[in-house]
């Protein structure tokens, strides 16, 4: 069903508006329209320009509810608005204050490290590094030679030279070391040194004892200073935690706050000469949303509240707010898919749900399998609340059903006697044919029953919108009725071995709506006596109109043959369940249980799948393209009711 | 016998293209001829230079494209020594080919260090190291700067040497140059045991040791002669590889304190005593005898192997310096006797 839609138009003093939005609007659902745009025949409309002063605030609690070790914890409302923005104020300088200090110790950490990279090569030192950087009479230094120019160092010039080189290790590119030489001797020996590439190296400075001391030391005050940062991480999380509920709550207040001072973006404002300022706000709100919202605000004498009764004829179409009786629920997700009826269209979610679960059950006839998905879609629909999950439950119920009517139980055909037919053996001889599985007659009989009702269908629909040419001429219209009923009606009577009608009724059955149905646009012309001229001539025209009649005339066809799937279905869930017992041993008489479970979920499965799909396919193409439309807009509230 | 197997195809090819080597007769008719045009004609008539010459616009004859148009006659050789070759005398033409590479990068370091302009006159080298090489002349070219050069060079060999020094910063040009080279030289001498072996691994020892030495010995001469040089900078810039000039001697050379006393080192190193060399022949000229003696050697010595192969592709080097020498000097206008005293008098 359809809810009525109102169209409503609140004004007030400017600054009113906040009150108004959080004493009533969101209490009801109403979706707002751009007052500017829509209501464009006022005159002296401006925008609301203001800041929201929420945002800072909504974001900064939203980075801090994040830090929260329980995300879930339960939310303290009690606060008003000036105790949030303190509490928010409070909460961040604590923060920024933590912060600066965590890169603080993340710059000296750094520097550690470096220097811990400066001073690891040269670990095989066995002595105090600033010790013999102190020596009087001996000059020591620091460094590294390339390895090419260490061998020749070695090779040519350490027994000429005055030079003492320790070597403290070395990597894939340098040795690393110490050299010491006389004072006299240093000049000569630093430029050597040089020519050979030894590039020295200024040791830090808060390096004690031996390298490897120094290197461990250094390692321990990176690690002091690691633990140091992730205390700091603590505390950061302390502050937010000694918080938490009031956090939580001032994000949820916040959100709120800032959504409802967002509606300004919605609104206008308006000023006459001598007046105060107004606030303007339009939307659409249910029929009887808007009773209890009149109600209301009878006694709120800063509130004006008009109804555009003329609205919907005036400017665009109301939104479409579905609305179903519990059971039917989940269906609208179908519609959802398709496309919201239009305001003046009919709902088809009841008739979705109908055939759907029907056609379903009938292609997946099982009662064991039925009852799996029953309760597995139950389980998920209450628990979960996924739509999908529900149409399955639904779907499942008719299966139970269809696999009684089948005799079928987790593909065991021998154990309950079949209400109906075994849709894999029964066979019916029908003239001209011949034999044929009986499921396959019924099926197309079915289609033929269910095309019949959707041309019914289109036809209450045109109506309703007042479409003269779609209600009498159109291929679902009652030209294309009359063709349709005429054509099952004699298929019938041939089939069941009956005389068939006389010439004459049968030119009047099929001749004239197809006539009908072809010179549809100049008939409706004529009738509204509209002289607009014809774009294409008249050969052309015939040309189309015959190509056209052709492809109705084929579509009844095909779509109703479409229908032999439900039977096909039927009869392959039979056999693909008879391959799996086959599989599984059942006629040795010892059977596999294991391959019966594997086999009945992956048929559950895979043709639960195919079949949603199939009959997915036939609501939508076979059912829908005759009678709906699905070019409404959907209802969405601004804010979304919360309290049930 | 195996190895007359293996090299019979390829050792017949060389032989075919050796017969087409420049004799001393052609070399003294060339520098009898006159003028550039002259010897461009001269050349059209030997086949080895007139497919390549043939085509030569007549207004493009000039010293520096005919040098060109030469290196692609070594280029040509090349190839086609290449294509013959199996797999194993393929890695030792690979290896061949590192100096030229050196050369190359060398060249480019120069462009980005004295900041030369566009064309580089590299388009004739690329053909043929797009095909046989791992460095590409083209993402060469267009480094702005050494730290983009180095970089383009990732992917070869020559980029981890390169890159050691670049990451030291305040390197020059001399640097790098010296960097590449003895990257080349320990590299070769490292991997001549893994591409040769036996008697070839033998006399490449032999070649290559000697050039080293021989090398060593004219660097430490020009850096005494021309630089004088102090003995710590003598050493970094040595090949550190001794083949027959050992620890001690090297030494000694290079802390000779006067350029005579060098000399008279000199005459300690096996290369002196062996190969008694004519008085006054300088380091440089002596370096060119004894490694054309040791190519010829090799070739006698060794008729089926890799040797031949060696012997030819240094062969017709040798040939495009000398024919590049003697364009040189007809160009300059110098006497026939001139020109053939800075031959020096050897070919074939």
């Amino acid at each position: 069903m359809i809810v009525k839609m109102k169209f409503l138009n609140i004004s007030g003093p400017k600054n009113d508006i906040d009150r108004v939005i959080s004493t009533y609007l969101s209490k009801y659902e109403i979706q707002l329209e751009q007052a500017i745009t829509e209501l464009k025949t006022t005159d002296n409309l401006l925008p609301f320009l203001e800041m929201n002063p929420y945002k800072d605030p909504l974001a900064k609690a939203t980075q801090f509810t994040g830090y929260l070790k329980d995300p879930f914890v339960l939310p303290d409302t009690t606060l008003n608005t000036d105790e949030i923005l303190e509490l928010i104020q409070e909460c961040n300088q604590e923060y920024i204050e933590l912060q600066e200090r965590q890169e603080i110790l993340k710059k000296s950490k750094e520097e550690l490290k470096e220097h811990l990279t400066i001073i690891s090569p040269y670990k095989n030192l066995d002595f105090e590094l600033n010790k013999v950087t102190r020596f009087k009479y001996i000059k020591a230094r620091y460094g590294r030679v390339p390895i090419d120019f260490y061998n020749k160092l070695e090779k040519y010039l350490f027994d000429s030279l005055g030079v003492i080189f320790v070597e403290g290790g070395r990597d894939v590119n340098y040795v690393y070391g110490t050299y010491f030489v006389a004072n006299a001797e240093s000049f000569k020996t630093d430029t050597t040194l040089k020519s050979m590439h030894f590039e020295s190296v200024r040791l830090p400075t808060d390096a004690y004892g031996t390298p490897l001391e120094a290197a461990e030391s250094l390692k321990q005050r990176i690690t002091e200073t690691e633990n140091k940062l992730e205390q700091l991480d603590h505390d950061i999380a302390d502050i937010f935690d000694l918080r938490a509920a009031r956090l939580a709550g001032a994000k949820q207040k916040l959100e709120e706050l800032s959504q409802n001072f967002d509606v300004r973006k919605l609104a206008a404002r308006m000023k006459h000469e001598d007046e105060a300022e107004m606030y303007i706000l339009c939307g659409w709100m249910s029929e009887k949303d808007t009773e209890s919202f009149i109600a209301e605000t009878e006694d709120d004498d800063q509130l004006t509240v008009v109804i555009d009764e003329g609205r919907s004829k005036h400017f665009g179409t109301p939104p479409t707010k579905l609305k179903n009786p519990k059971v039917f629920k989940p269906f609208e997700m179908f519609i959802r898919m398709y496309g919201v009826p239009n305001h003046d269209e009919m709902d088809p979610t009841i008739f979705v749900a109908l055939t759907y679960t029907f056609i379903f059950g009938v292609m997946f006839g099982d009662v064991g399998q039925g009852l799996c998905l029953v309760i597995g879609g139950g389980l998920l629909y209450f628990i979960k609340k996924i739509n999908l999950a529900g149409i399955i439950a639904a779907a499942g119920v008719f299966s139970t059903f269809f696999g009684f009517m089948f005799g079928s139980v987790f593909g065991f055909e021998d154990i309950l006697e079949p209400i109906w037919i075994r849709p894999l053996s029964a066979m019916t001889t029908l003239p001209f044919i011949g034999k044929l599985n009986t499921v396959f007659i019924v099926a197309v009989a079915f289609g033929m029953g269910i095309i019949l009702l959707s041309m019914i269908l289109h036809i209450i629909n045109a109506i309703r919108s007042h479409d003269l040419e779609a209600t009498w001429f159109d291929a679902n219209g009652v030209a294309g009725l009359i063709f349709y009923a005429g054509i099952v009606a004699v298929i019938i009577l041939f089939m069941t071995g009956r005389a068939l009608p006389g010439g004459i009724v049968l030119i009047i059955l099929f001749v004239v709506p197809l006539l009908l149905i072809a010179f549809k646009e100049p008939i409706t012309k004529k009738i509204h006596k509209r002289a607009d001229k014809m774009e294409e001539s008249k050969g052309m025209f015939l040309v189309q109109t015959f190509f056209e009649l052709f492809e109705t005339l084929l579509s009844y066809f095909s779509n109703t043959l479409s229908f032999v799937r439900i039977g096909a279905f039927a009869v392959s869930h039979a056999a693909m369940m008879e391959v799996v017992l086959m599989l599984a041993g059942a006629e040795s008489g010892d059977i596999n249980w294991i391959v019966v479970v594997l086999g009945n979920l992956f048929v559950c499965g895979m043709e639960g799948l195919i079949v949603g799909i199939q009959v997915l396919r036939l609501e939508y193409y076979e059912m829908f393209s005759r009678f709906y439309k699905g070019s409404g807009r959907e209802f969405k509230p601004y804010i979304k009711k919360n309290i049930k | 016998m195996g190895n007359l197997l293996t090299y019979s195809g390829i050792v017949t090819k060389v032989r075919a293209m050796q017969a087409k080597l420049l004799t001393k007769e052609d070399f003294e008719n060339i520098a009898a001829l006159g003028s550039v045009p002259d010897i461009v004609s001269y050349l059209r008539e030997h086949p080895a230079y007139s497919n390549i010459l043939s085509d030569l616009d007549e207004k493009m004859i000039h010293r520096g494209n005919i040098e060109k148009l030469l290196m692609q006659s070594f280029y040509g050789d090349y190839s086609r020594l290449y294509r013959f070759a199996g797999i194993h005398q393929k890695q030792f033409l690979k290896l061949y080919l590192m100096r030229h590479e050196v050369d190359l990068i060398n060249y480019c370091l120069r462009i980005v260090f004295n900041h030369y302009d566009l064309p580089f006159d590299l388009d004739y080298k690329k053909p043929f190291f797009d095909a046989f090489t791992q460095l590409s002349i083209e993402r060469l070219i267009t480094s702005k700067n050494i730290d983009e050069l180095v970089d383009n060079l990732s992917g070869s060999e020559y980029y981890a040497p390169l890159k050691l020094l670049r990451d030291s910063h305040a390197a020059t040009l001399f640097d790098y140059d010296l960097a590449l080279d003895l990257y080349a030289f320990q590299t070769l001498w490292k991997k001549r045991k893994k591409v040769l072996k036996n008697k070839e691994l033998e006399i490449f020892t032999k070649d290559y040791g000697s050039k080293i030495d021989l090398l060593n010995l004219q660097w430490i001469y020009r850096a005494k002669k021309y630089y004088n040089m102090v003995p710590a900078d003598i050493y970094s810039l040595l090949i550190p590889i001794n083949y027959k000039i050992k620890t001690d001697l090297i030494k000694e050379l290079v802390e000779a304190p006067s350029l005579d006393e060098f000399i008279t080192i000199t005459k300690k190193t096996i290369y002196e005593q062996k190969y008694k060399f004519k008085q006054g022949y300088t380091l440089e000229r002596m370096y060119i005898k004894y490694m054309h003696h040791l190519h010829m050697n090799d070739r006698r010595n060794n008729p089926n192997s890799i040797a031949v192969v060696n012997t030819y592709l240094f062969l017709k080097e040798f040939e495009i310096d000398q024919l590049t020498t003697v364009l040189e000097c007809v160009r300059y206008k110098l006497t026939p006797t001139e020109t053939m005293q800075y031959l020096g008098g050897v070919q074939k």
